[in-house]
C-alpha cells in the first residue's frame, strides 16, 4: 500500500507545478497545434542548419552530407504525428554527435537546438499533460536564454556606453552598415578607423541615439521576460520580442539563431500561430539555403 | 515516467540551465574562457580579438624568441598554432605544458622555455583594447626532459 504524500512532499510538487504553470498556455486547445508548429519548425530549421554545416569544406564532408540526409529524412517522416516523437529522437541524437564533434567550437546555437530537439523527444505529444509540460518547459528555456542574454551584457559591462557595439562597428562592416545610421558621420569615420590592437580607443561611442539602443537592448533582454510570464502582457510581449530578435540578428546577420528564436517565441501569443507561419519559415529557410550554395561569400550565420 | 518525475527532471534541467550562465561568467573572470562558447549567452559582450601566444627559449641567463632558434620544427609551428586556437576558448584552463614538452624536445640546448599569452580584452573601465598577460616557466629537469613543467601561469 503506496503511503499518502505528507505535507512537505505535496508542498514541494505544488512548488513545481505553481512555477510551470506561470508559463503555461491561456487555451488548452491551441496547445496542440502549438507543439505541432513548433516540432516541425524545429525540424525544418535542424534540417537547414545540417545543410548549410554540410556545405562547409571539412575533411569529413561525406559524413556530414549523410547526417544532412537523415536528418531532412527524419524531419520529413516527422509530417506524420505517429512518428514526430521518434524523428525527434532521432535528430537529437544527431545532433549530440555534431556537438561533440565541434566541441569546443560548438555555438550556443547549436546547444539550444539540441535542448528543444530532445524536448520533444522526451514528452509524448499524445498526452496532454506531457504536451503541455514540454511548452511549458520551452517557454521557461525562452525566458532563461533571454533574461540571461541581457544579464551578461551587464555583467560584462560593455554596453552602458555602447562600447561593445562601437567595437563591432569598428571591426565588422555589417555593423558598421546597420548602425552607421544611427551615428554623427565624424563618430562614424572615428571608429571605423580604430584598428583592433592593443591600445586601440575609445570605443565608447559619442552618440546618445546608439547609447540609448545600446541599453535599451539589455533592459528589454531582462524586463520583457517577465512580461512574457504575466499572462495579460504575454501576447505584446512576444510580438516585440519577435520585432526586436528580427532587427537584433538581421544586423548581427544571425539569421539562423533569429529565425529559432523567433519560432521559441511563437510559444507565447495564446493561437498557434507558428503552424500557420510555417510556410513562410521554410520559405526563408530555403531562400537561405539557396544562398548559402549561390553566394557562399555573403556570411550569415 | 510518470507526468510527476518528468516535471521534476524539467525542474532540475532548468534550473541547471539558469545557474550555468553564471558559473560561465565567473570561468570568464576566473579564467578567461571565451564568452561566445560554452553555452553562457554571452555572446556579442566581448569583440573576438586576437590572441597571440610566443614561445621563448631560455639557455642559461639569456631568452630569445623561438624563431631566432635554429630549429623550429614544421610539426611545432602547428603545436603553437594549435594551442592558439584553443586557448582563445578554453582561457587558462589549457596551460600550454605540451607546447612546451614539444619546445624543449625541438630546441636540445635550451634549459628552458617561457610560454607568453596575450590575450585582447576590451576593457570596460578605459573603453580601450587592452593585453592580459599570462606567463608560464618550464625547466628542462634532467631526470625528465622536456616534460616537467617547473611553475604556472605567473599573471602580469
Amino acid at each position: 500500500v503506496e503511503a499518502a504524500p505528507g505535507r512537505k512532499e505535496r508542498a514541494a510538487k505544488m512548488t513545481w507545478r505553481s512555477v510551470f504553470d506561470l508559463a503555461a498556455d491561456d487555451a488548452a486547445s491551441e496547445v496542440d497545434l502549438k507543439f505541432r508548429g513548433f516540432a516541425l519548425l524545429l525540424l525544418v530549421h535542424t534540417s537547414t542548419r545540417l545543410w548549410i554545416w554540410a556545405m562547409r569544406p571539412h575533411p569529413s564532408e561525406e559524413t556530414k552530407q549523410l547526417a544532412a540526409i537523415v536528418v531532412t529524412l527524419l524531419a520529413l517522416a516527422a509530417l506524420w504525428p505517429r512518428w514526430t516523437r521518434t524523428a525527434a529522437g532521432g535528430v537529437a541524437l544527431i545532433l549530440l554527435g555534431k556537438i561533440i564533434a565541434t566541441f569546443p567550437v560548438t555555438s550556443n546555437h547549436a546547444f539550444l537546438e539540441f535542448l528543444a530537439v530532445g524536448l520533444l523527444a522526451c514528452f509524448d505529444p499524445r498526452r496532454g499533460k506531457e504536451r503541455a509540460l514540454a511548452m511549458q518547459t520551452a517557454r521557461w528555456g525562452v525566458i532563461i536564454v533571454l533574461f540571461y542574454s541581457g544579464l551578461q551584457k551587464v555583467l560584462y559591462g560593455t554596453y552602458f556606453d555602447a562600447m561593445f557595439l562601437g567595437s563591432f562597428i569598428a571591426l565588422k562592416p555589417s555593423f558598421a552598415d546597420a548602425l552607421g545610421p544611427l551615428l554623427p558621420p565624424a563618430e562614424l569615420a572615428r571608429l571605423a578607423a580604430l584598428p583592433a590592437q592593443e591600445g586601440a580607443g575609445p570605443f565608447a561611442v559619442d552618440s546618445p541615439l546608439l547609447v540609448g539602443a545600446s541599453n535599451a537592448v539589455y533592459l528589454f533582454e531582462m524586463i520583457t521576460p517577465l512580461f512574457l510570464l504575466w499572462r495579460r502582457t504575454r501576447a505584446p510581449a512576444a510580438v516585440m520580442a519577435i520585432i526586436f530578435t528580427a532587427l537584433l540578428q538581421t544586423a548581427a546577420r544571425e539569421m539562423m539563431f533569429g529565425a529559432l528564436f523567433i519560432g521559441f517565441l511563437l510559444l507565447f501569443p495564446r493561437r498557434a500561430f507558428n503552424l500557420g507561419l510555417l510556410p513562410v519559415f521554410a520559405g526563408l529557410y530555403a531562400a537561405l539555403l539557396t544562398m548559402r550554395y549561390f553566394a557562399p561569400e555573403i556570411w550569415f550565420n | 515516467l510518470n507526468i510527476a518525475a518528468k516535471r521534476r527532471a524539467a525542474a532540475i534541467g532548468l534550473g541547471l540551465f539558469a545557474l550555468w550562465p553564471l558559473l560561465h561568467h565567473g570561468l570568464f573572470i576566473y579564467a578567461d574562457i571565451s564568452p561566445w562558447r560554452f553555452f553562457g549567452w554571452a555572446m556579442y559582450c566581448q569583440p573576438k580579438l586576437p590572441l597571440q601566444v610566443d614561445v621563448r627559449v631560455r639557455r642559461g641567463d639569456t631568452v630569445s624568441p623561438l624563431g631566432d632558434s635554429a630549429i623550429v620544427s614544421p610539426q611545432l609551428r602547428r603545436q603553437q598554432l594549435s594551442y592558439m586556437r584553443r586557448r582563445e576558448i578554453w582561457g587558462s584552463l589549457l596551460p600550454p605544458d605540451d607546447l612546451a614538452s614539444e619546445a624543449l624536445a625541438a630546441v636540445p640546448d635550451a634549459t628552458g622555455v617561457e610560454i607568453v599569452v596575450r590575450r585582447l580584452v576590451l576593457d570596460p573601465s578605459t573603453a580601450h583594447i587592452t593585453a592580459r598577460e599570462q606567463r608560464y616557466q618550464y625547466q628542462r629537469e634532467p631526470s625528465e626532459p622536456a616534460r616537467s613543467p617547473a611553475g604556472n601561469a605567473g599573471e602580469t
